[in-house]
């Protein structure tokens, strides 16, 4: 065991005899795993992103529906309303206390204004219950989010707005068919505010009413089309889903956001994918770096490694020895590496990378939009593996160097 | 020159070293070529799916006639225009592959109980095919006679109407009628685009006039397409001049037409060269301490050539024309390598369907199988910056190599 | 662009009056405006001519009303459009097409659409409009105007009202409480169309407006003018008047 100490000491001291080899092989280690780190945080961010944001656009992480609903999107399927509370408290018991339960109803119908005409998505929501989650809420760019305890007022998109020439406080009328009857009920409706989401959906059809309202239009009383379950962390998706199903039985559909939202489950996993296979390649390129410097160390070298030889240190220590110097290089690089990329993230985290050069406009994908500006989210768990697996790189790449110096001590290098 | 066979031959007096160097090199341009070919073979295709559905690469209308459509509103204004003519005239055009004409209407379309809205097309299938990709063969034989008429699959199945099936469509006519006519369902197509597929009619471009009571001059669009659709927006006022089209008539290309589309090719783009930078850095990294190296051990050769007084320009040119060699055998390399994982990524593509379906994207869609395409706008620029940077990387181990005392070096040890 | 059709209506008020009205009076005429060409049930003969910058349209056609549910509208001229027919029952709509001879239903999503390219749209067919339900009236003048002594009533929007309309002002005579011309605004008080009536002739033994004119105010040049060629009032329905198969009818 002493003789393991004073190796470590040894090699601790070899590198610094090679300071400018050492400095360079860190610094190329240090600044790839710091960028990768940056690349991650900046991608899962990305993604994380443009989930919450569809999540926030009237979709949820997990949703209990009437069976069938989803697929035939049937006005007489639906959920009473008294199950609600229930299943908030199956979660709230498990850990999910800060999550949202949110009931929801859906209908098409016509709004029309003394200006015009238009085919809306009626979507009934309960404001108090919503805004805290809401991006409709932050998204307002005329009047406000409901408020006040006025019941017949809608928040509209802003295609719907301008078709119908509507500013906060005027009045459509909105038709819809109502569940039972079958028969068409109007309604007058004023506008409490007017979003702009920039998802196309949204602004171009979305009429969001006070669920009472809604139910009142449709005819469905103490009924709702959807429990919309909306997390604080995307992770716990599964877990929440699983509880329900338990709660609910075969009585309710429960879905999670990849089967209420497909295209958003496909777009990331595509994005990771792409993410995996950029940073593969760049491991791969710093890994041809690192070998590169150590071949040379290797060569430089002989020498000394004759020297050891000669004086005695069995191939055995000589490997452990430079094997050991390959790793407190390991250990220098991803310490400074991890430290520097988890400032980076934390910057981009807190300030952003403003993507606006590029998005004059809106950018909207698989139904929802694209942030102009990226935070960077990057999950301790990648944090630690992703330091792992470079950690773990640069020593077996330090294997090449320590068998080297094994073996490869001839005494005419002495000379 | 001298230099050049210096800096080679140097190259290989540490062979294994060198051959690291070069593979290194290899794998980052290599991967480079790589990367870029899927990028852009992803870009092109989310802007054919986007420009080879309905809109296509340009398009031209009435001044008057975008946003609203207006059913007036046609090319020439309400007097039409010989759009046969100017049809021929911009086909002549070199880099124009495809133009076709249309006529767009808002209307009912009904099975009796069942009925809904869409959005009538009348089109030329003949002119439309290889410039829209869902008129394949099959579908423009559907429409091939009179009366037929094929749907968006979304759109069907809302009516409740299968192929064969009689479908009534009415649309308010031009002269203040009801048009109205009995068309038979002869196919149904698919876009991806759920928009498209909830409200698309198509049916034969003379049937749309009759039904709208519209002269045969009249038309509401020309739909063009072009050998590559970056050069869209270029061409667009050449095409324009050449096609002596009437007043009022503006010629749009696509990323007037879909600004998000647009919007992500840039972005794309910006990412590209994101990535290639960092490539060229870390490459750079790598030439600068191959170099060092190289430099260092050669510190006793150095001091020599100093003391005999060779110039050291003449040192630094050496060093300079090695780290050139290095690059030039690392791009060879790296064009090979390249060059096979392109020849399967252009024929194969990359199969992403165990990762997504179909993907609704930016005003276009995403398939799941993607091509690579040779992206020969970046490539050279990646390799200038990598050779540039290269020599960058190599100036200061040269311009060090010119510095060393002559006294000093030549008590350094001989590195084998 | 949705307009309240003023649909046909009852009863004719007896005395004119010289004092002020109260407002139990002026709700009294605005009924009695509104249901002027109304009945149980009617028939009326209607020649529509419709006026646009492109085109211009004369179509006649022969409409019955059952109470405010059922109506049905047969174009008689000209002969190319001759057999179409359109069936309001209840909420749901019909239109019978002679050229394809079929019968095709107006889903939800068209309501708003035009009506046989007129100004007045196919939700104007089928709602029930009662002008003093949803409108509070207000006396605005009485007295002359170009020779004649008249009313000016404004007719406001109630706060719950599914209308579009912010108020209506109508011009009446006092003579005959008949209707001179009705002006349509929205909430923020901009004209958005106006109606005109014209040519009072005795039908059935009431004295109507035959002519109703509408006109938007942001298309100039354009409107609908509805000519009633001939009125009568709770006349007998055949049975099966107003069933989808009847739409093909004689």
């Amino acid at each position: 065991m002493k003789a393991l100490g004073l190796l470590c000491v040894l090699a601790w001291r070899n590198l610094w005899r090679h300071g400018h080899r050492t400095l360079l092989t860190a610094a190329t280690v240090s600044l790839g795993l710091a960028l990768l780190l940056i690349s991650l945080g900046l991608g899962s961010g990305g993604d994380r992103q443009m989930l919450d944001s569809a999540v926030q656009m009237g979709g949820a992480h997990v949703a209990v529906e009437a069976p069938g609903y989803e697929a035939t999107r049937s006005l007489d399927r639906t959920v009473p309303v008294e199950r609600i509370p229930a299943l908030a408290s199956a979660l709230a018991g498990h850990g999910f206390g800060a999550t949202a339960v949110l009931p929801r109803v859906f209908a098409s119908g016509l709004a029309s204004s003394a200006d015009g005409s238009s085919g809306v998505s009626i979507i009934g929501i309960d404001p108090v219950a919503e805004a805290p989650f809401s991006a409709i809420d932050d998204h307002i760019v005329a009047g406000t989010f409901f408020g006040g305890s006025a019941t017949n007022v809608a928040v509209v998109g802003f295609g719907v707005a301008r078709k119908l020439a509507l500013k906060p406080g005027a009045k459509f009328v909105l038709m819809a068919q109502s569940g039972g009857s079958g028969d068409i009920e109007s309604m007058l409706v004023r506008v409490a505010g007017v979003t702009r989401s920039n998802a196309e959906e949204i602004d171009q059809s979305a009429v969001f009413l006070p669920l009472a309202t809604a139910q009142a239009l449709t005819g469905l009383a103490g009924r709702v089309h959807q429990v919309a379950v909306v997390l604080d962390d995307v992770d716990g998706t599964h877990r929440a889903a699983a509880l329900l199903r338990a709660n609910t039985g075969s009585e309710f559909d429960v879905l999670t956001w990849e089967q209420l939202m497909p295209s958003q489950r496909d777009l990331l996993r595509l994005n990771f994918a792409g993410r995996i296979l950029v940073d593969l390649a760049f491991l791969l390129i710093i890994a041809f770096l690192v070998l590169n410097t150590l071949l040379m160390s290797v060569v430089e070298r002989r020498r000394e490694f004759a020297l050891l030889d000669a004086l005695g240190l069995t191939p055995v220590r000589r490997f452990v020895l430079v094997l050991l110097e390959g790793t407190w290089i390991a250990a220098l690089s991803v310490t400074i590496g991890a430290a520097a990329g988890y400032a980076g993230h934390l910057y981009f985290k807190h300030y952003g990378l403003p993507l606006r050069r590029w998005f004059s406009g809106a950018m909207s994908a698989a139904g929802s939009s694209m942030d102009p500006v990226l935070y960077s989210a990057l999950p301790t768990s990648q944090l630690v593996v992703t330091t792992a697996l470079v950690f773990l790189l640069t020593v077996v790449l330090a294997l090449f160097p320590s068998w080297k110096a094994a073996t490869d001590a001839d005494a005419r290098f002495l000379r | 020159m001298i230099v050049i066979r210096l800096g080679w031959r140097n190259l290989w007096r540490n062979s294994s070293r060198s051959l690291i160097t070069i593979a290194g090199l290899a794998f980052a341009f290599g991967f480079l070529i790589f990367a870029m070919g899927f990028s852009r073979g992803f870009i092109l295709q989310l802007l054919r799916n986007g420009t080879e559905l309905m809109v296509g690469h340009i398009e031209v209308h009435d001044g008057e006639y975008l946003p609203d459509r207006v059913l007036y509103n046609t090319i020439g204004g309400h007097d039409g225009t010989d759009w046969h003519a100017m049809v021929g005239r911009i086909r002549q055009h070199p880099s124009v592959r495809h133009a076709a004409p249309r006529v767009y209407a808002f209307g009912l379309l009904s099975t009796g109980n069942r009925s809904s809205g869409g959005q009538l097309v009348g089109v030329l299938p003949e002119a439309e095919q290889g410039l829209n990709r869902l008129f394949t063969p099959d579908v423009v034989a559907a429409l091939g006679t009179g009366h037929a008429i094929a749907l968006g699959e979304r759109l069907a199945l809302d009516i409740g109407a299968n192929v064969g099936d009689e479908v009534a469509v009415i649309a308010p006519a031009a002269d203040g009628t009801q048009g109205n006519e009995l068309f038979r369902l002869t196919a149904i197509v698919h876009t991806g685009l759920p928009a498209l597929d909830r409200s698309l009619a198509l049916l034969r471009l003379g049937d749309a006039q009759a039904l709208l009571a519209l002269e045969p001059e009249r038309i509401h669009e020309i739909a063009i397409g072009v050998g590559d659709p970056m050069d869209a927006a270029a061409l667009a006022p050449d095409i324009a001049r050449l096609s002596r089209a009437p007043a009022g008539a503006v010629f749009q290309g696509w990323r007037e037409l879909l600004p998000q589309l647009s919007n992500y090719v840039d972005f794309a783009r910006a990412i590209n060269a994101f990535i290639i930078g960092l490539v060229v850095l870390f490459s750079s990294m790598g030439v600068l301490n191959t170099m060092a190296m190289a430099t260092l051990e050669r510190v006793r050769e150095f001091g020599m050539l100093n003391a005999i007084g060779m110039k050291p320009r003449l040192i630094v040119a050496s060093v300079l024309s090695e780290s050139l060699c290095l690059v030039g055998l690392g791009l060879s390399g790296g064009l090979a390598f390249g060059t096979l994982m392109m020849a399967y990524l252009t024929t194969h593509g990359l199969n992403l369907a165990w990762l997504t379906g179909e993907l609704p994207m930016f005003e276009s869609r995403l398939d799941p199988v993607v091509k690579g395409v040779w992206d020969w706008n970046t490539i050279p620029w990646a390799a200038v910056s990598l050779t540039v940077a290269t020599l960058f990387a190599a100036y200061w181990p040269s311009r060090r190599a010119t510095r060393i005392d002559p006294v000093e070096a030549l008590q350094a040890p001989v590195m084998p | 662009m949705g307009i309240a059709v003023l649909a046909l209506g009852v009863g004719r008020l007896q005395a004119m009056q010289k004092a002020p009205l109260s407002p139990d009076d002026a709700k009294r005429i605005i009924d009695h405006v509104d249901r002027l060409m109304r009945g149980d049930s009617s028939r009326a003969t209607v020649e529509m001519l419709v006026s646009t910058p492109q085109w211009k349209r004369s179509t006649r056609m022969t409409i019955w009303s059952e109470k405010t549910e059922n109506v049905l509208i047969r174009i008689e001229a000209p002969k190319k459009d001759a057999g179409t027919a359109t069936l309001r029952v209840g909420h749901n709509m019909w239109n019978y097409l002679p050229k394809i001879d079929r019968v095709v239903r107006v889903p939800a999503s068209m309501m708003m659409v035009s009506w046989m390219g007129s100004h007045f749209t196919n939700d104007d067919l089928v709602k029930e409009t009662r002008i003093i339900r949803d409108y509070n009236i207000e006396t605005a003048f009485q007295g002359a105007r170009d020779g004649t002594d008249v009313y000016e009533f404004t007719a406001t929007a109630k706060a719950d009202a599914a209308v579009v309309w912010g108020r209506i002002v109508y011009e009446v005579r006092q003579a005959d409480t008949l209707p001179v011309w009705a002006r349509f605004y929205a909430e923020d008080g901009t004209l958005k169309a106006t109606a005109t009536f014209s040519d009072y002739a005795t039908m059935d033994g009431r004295v109507v407006p035959t002519r109703l004119r509408m006109t938007p105010q942001d298309k100039p040049g354009e409107f609908t003018e509805m000519h009633y060629l001939s009125l009568a009032f709770n006349v007998a329905i055949p049975p099966n008047m107003f069933a989808l198969n009847s739409l093909r009818g004689s």
